[in-house]
């Protein structure tokens, strides 16, 4: 009953991250259930995995009907990101927990460099007029209620985001996360994509790339039902909870929290990966 | 302007399901843990495992609903796109079930 409660609060705390900063939370959950609650690492990547989907679901559904999110480019992104998802997950399954744990450890320090870059970054896009945008099969076209005008921009040198995608797959498959943390500040370097279509565009693509491993996870047998449904309630409440009480946060906030809690996880998990 | 009423259609499309897919499973989440609480955990489990078995499987459908989109509207590059995504998530669905 505790471990249930304290599950659901980490869906809470993950729910909100995800709506605030657009991430599927796996970065999170596979160090806490194999750190704090003893999981295998396996059935944690499994549940990570399959809760980063239904996140990415719940995420996505609103930013594709708003608009923010770039459809177009998000399926041209999934597609690299889906093969390497696959091969990522297919080494994954027969690595040890330790080899696991080590890889995690090095793509949370990673990503925790790239989220700083992230909140350095200025919003960069290359505009276009509307007649262009309705022409182009990738352009976006969303309206900015921050500064209460439509954006309209062209994403450019896309076959260099698609190939930087196959690596944020792979992540994706051996350590269970999404690795959107990993695909927005690609799409905005490489592509040019505003920040926020980017961060919208990411939460789309993780659903793909997470739902690709997990297929292979629950084929190899590693699932808990008891973990996901109880993480996926919490995830629920949070992002409910972000919407209505913590719209006022700033990503800025959000981002530092998230790279000490990377910082601090990373050292332990790569502690324990070196089997100390 | 035809691809711009593509990309509003396959947005209404993907966005549609995506609900449908997430209330189906939240439906079956809820419906595990009732039969949890009475003790039912064999019953409790199978829910869950066809829940999570939705999840996993939803990226297929919206892709599948989004080729289907494309073709009707006769959009080149979206056909092929999402074609080329459909045939990748059935590859990984399929490395999984021989494996």
């Amino acid at each position: 009953m505790v471990t249930s409660l304290i599950l659901i609060l980490v869906g809470i705390v993950v729910g909100i991250m995800g709506a605030v900063l657009g991430i599927g939370g796996g970065i999170i959950i596979v160090p806490l259930l194999t750190l704090a609650f003893k999981i295998p690492i396996h059935e944690a990547i499994a549940t990570s995995l399959i809760v980063i989907t239904a996140n990415s679901l719940s995420a996505s559904s609103v930013h594709i009907k708003s608009g923010i999110a770039n459809l177009q480019v998000g399926l041209l992104l999934s597609l690299t990101a889906v093969i390497g998802a696959m091969a990522g997950s297919l080494v994954s399954v027969s690595l040890s927990q330790n080899t696991i744990m080590l890889i995690l450890g090095c793509v949370q320090i990673f990503v925790a460099i790239l989220t700083y870059i992230k909140t350095r970054l200025t919003k960069q896009f290359i505009p276009i007029t509307k007649e262009e945008s309705d022409k182009l099969f990738f352009a976006g076209s969303y309206m900015d209620n921050a500064v209460n005008k439509i954006i309209d921009y062209k994403p450019i040198r896309l076959p260099l985001s698609a190939f930087l995608s196959i690596f944020s797959g792979i992540f994706s498959g051996l350590a269970g996360v999404g690795g959107g943390l990993l695909m927005i500040p690609t799409m905005n370097i490489a592509s040019y994509i505003p920040m926020k279509a980017a961060t919208a565009t990411s939460a789309f693509i993780i659903g793909f790339t997470a739902s690709a491993a997990s297929i292979i996870y629950i084929g190899a047998g590693h699932l808990r039902g008891d973990l996901v449904s109880t993480i996926i309630l919490g995830i629920t409440a949070g992002t409910f909870l972000s919407t209505k009480f913590f719209s006022k946060i700033t990503d800025k906030k959000v981002s530092y929290l998230l790279i000490a809690l990377l910082i601090f996880v990373s050292v332990q998990m790569i502690y324990k990966g070196l089997g100390y | 302007m035809i691809e711009k009423d593509t990309a509003v259609g396959a947005k209404k499309a993907s966005s549609l399901t995506m609900k449908l897919a997430l209330n189906v499973m939240l439906i079956l989440i809820v419906a595990s843990l009732i039969f949890k609480a009475f003790n039912l955990t064999l019953i409790a489990d199978k829910i869950i495992f066809i829940a999570a078995v939705i999840i996993s499987l939803s990226p297929i459908i919206v892709t599948t609903i989004l080729v289907v989109f494309y073709i009707i509207k006769k959009s080149k590059i979206g056909s092929i796109l999402s074609t080329s995504v459909l045939a990748v998530l059935i590859a990984s669905a399929l490395i999984s079930y021989y494996n």
